[in-house]
């Protein structure tokens, strides 16, 4: 027997939609309020007075457990679930959650078929089970959602590489729902760039081309739908974001400056199609750096992931992979001046230090750490390596983050302005991962037909 | 107007509801396991719950959520695969978790 303590009224209803789900006879105290709002005085009371009664009852009380919310289909693939005009489907849909709250394309098993025609694998294969739906990830249900999505059917592999990199366990998807409300970005490498006509340059995220559009919709919807991310109970995000387009990246410019494409730095063949995903909690500001100096743009690139990264990420363990998105004027800066992707990824983390004072001070700020916690003590005991207490001097310069953090390099937007933009990730959750789009065999003759 | 035949959009069900488990009359001689997600002060928290069921059941045993490691930093996998063998070599009855936020 168990009982979970939950933080107010959302988390309260997150933890039982989840566990009705996973079919757990799960129970919760509520902490009334919000609990990091309150100093331990007032965390004291509350435990006393409100949260040790339910913990008593939920442990000693032989309540019946709630009834399992029914987030998965019962119904097989091809079962017709109704018939009706456009509107009438999509108000059908809506009505179930089954939308992002845009017109969908009704999905019919006519539509869904010419989806499936761009893949050699059966409908009936299970790409993974998914939390905190425990519904199974399947080829037709990828097929489903993107119709919806607006996808044209030979964006199917691609579809199915996104599926399956959400269905891996090192992406964390399960933890989609949390309360930074993260969104994907979804990285395209690959000569399907170009056959399925997916834009990497100017404005390449704007809503508008098909291709970037439609996909990163796809990921949205299918996140609803299959794994059943829902706000108000298992997508707990404080605000929320749209679904990104899909970041093409510019293989040619790549090329030009002798910088590896982000699939090839990731271990696969240049001519081999690529689906590399991550959360992004945020982007930065989409920032000017100027001059011919490579020193300039390093310095307020550095600049920029300083104030995107924040010291408790790296206290609590966190190990993460960010991205960088740059424009081939500045990579031609870099390029020219001797670095390479990896060369900018380890500058960066060497340089994007502050002092340890602004450290600790920033770390305890946010309710991340028990009172008292130093950088000293996180030392000691092993959760920081030593670099970040080689003294006691308070303005000595400490990094912000661990050693194993990854950076995604990726060229990308207007070839001809020099703005970049950093994308937070978070943690082990949406962490990079990668994906080879399977094509079927009979490829080139599909797209020609 | 066109009528459109439609499919759901949802996965099938791969889990099974788990059977209802039963609860103890009273907390007193039972050993209480503490999980910890690491997060909002779980070390004064687990204390004053404690302190608070201490006082109306002085008999019960803790085992403290660091003896089961923190189930959301980087080794979350382990530790949550570890679990079953702990609770059961902590002989734990019942368990808390917390803080779920």
């Amino acid at each position: 027997m168990s009982v979970t303590i939950a933080i107010g009224e959302g988390f309260t209803r997150s933890v039982k939609a989840i566990g009705a789900q996973a079919g757990l006879d799960l129970k919760v105290a509520t902490y009334p309020g919000v609990i990091s709002t309150h100093e331990r005085e007032t965390v004291a009371r509350n435990i006393e007075n409100v949260l040790v009664e339910q913990i008593v009852r939920h442990l000693t009380s032989d309540e019946a457990p709630e009834q399992a919310i029914a987030q998965g289909s019962s119904s097989a693939d091809r079962d017709i679930v109704f018939a009706g005009t456009f509107e009438a489907v999509n108000q059908h849909f809506y009505d179930r959650g089954w939308t992002d709250g845009l017109p969908v394309v009704p999905p019919t098993v006519e539509k869904i078929e010419a989806f499936l025609r761009f893949t050699d694998r059966s409908p009936d294969e299970v790409l993974g089970v998914m939390h905190p739906s425990l519904a199974q990830a399947t080829i037709w249900n990828v097929a489903v959602n993107g119709v919806m999505a607006g996808c044209r059917p030979e964006y199917m592999p691609i579809l199915v590489a996104i599926a399956e990199v959400m269905a891996d366990p090192r992406y964390g998807l399960k933890h989609g729902g949390s309360t930074p409300g993260w969104e994907a970005m979804i990285i395209l490498n690959g000569p399907i760039r170009d056959q399925l006509r997916f834009d990497c340059k100017q404005g390449l995220q704007r809503p508008g081309n098909q291709a970037n559009t439609s996909v990163g919709r796809f990921y949205r919807l299918f996140a609803r739908n299959v794994p059943r991310f829902l706000p108000g109970s298992t997508d707990m995000a404080t605000f929320g974001q749209m679904f990104r387009g899909v970041v093409a990246e510019n293989e040619e410019a790549c090329a030009e400056f002798g910088w590896a494409p982000l699939h090839v730095a990731r271990g696969y063949e240049p001519d081999d199609n690529v689906v590399t995903i991550t959360s992004a909690r945020t982007g930065s500001d989409p920032f000017t750096t100027a001059g011919e100096s490579p020193e300039r743009h390093l310095e307020m690139i550095v600049d920029w992931a300083r104030r995107m990264i924040e010291p408790y990420q790296s206290s609590r363990g966190y190990v993460e992979s960010h991205v960088l998105v740059l424009t081939p004027v500045i990579v031609s800066l870099l390029a020219r001046a001797g670095y390479s992707k990896a060369d900018l990824a380890e500058h960066i983390k060497k340089h994007a230090t502050v002092t340890a004072r602004y450290y600790e001070w920033h770390m305890m700020l946010g309710d991340h750490h028990t009172p008292g916690t130093t950088l000293a003590g996180l030392v000691e005991q092993g959760s920081l390596p030593r670099e970040w207490h080689l003294s006691d001097d308070p303005d000595r310069l400490v990094p912000l983050m661990l050693p194993q953090t990854d950076w995604l390099i990726v060229v990308a937007g207007d070839p001809l302005r020099n703005r970049s933009c950093i994308y937070r990730q978070n943690f082990k959750q949406g962490y990079a991962t990668s994906k080879k789009i399977q094509l079927p065999k009979k490829w080139g003759a599909l797209l020609s037909s | 107007m066109p009528e459109y035949k439609v499919v759901n959009p949802l996965g099938r069900r791969a889990g099974q509801r788990k059977g209802h488990v039963r609860h103890a009359r009273t907390l007193d001689g039972l050993t209480i396991g503490e999980l910890s997600n690491n997060k909002f002060d779980p070390e004064f928290t687990f204390q004053e719950i404690e302190k608070a069921l201490l006082k109306r059941y002085p008999t019960i045993r803790f085992v403290s959520h660091r003896e089961f490691g923190d189930t959301y930093g980087s080794r979350e996998t382990d530790v949550i695969e570890s679990l079953p063998e702990k609770l059961a070599r902590f002989e734990c009855d019942a368990v808390i978790s917390g803080n779920a936020g």
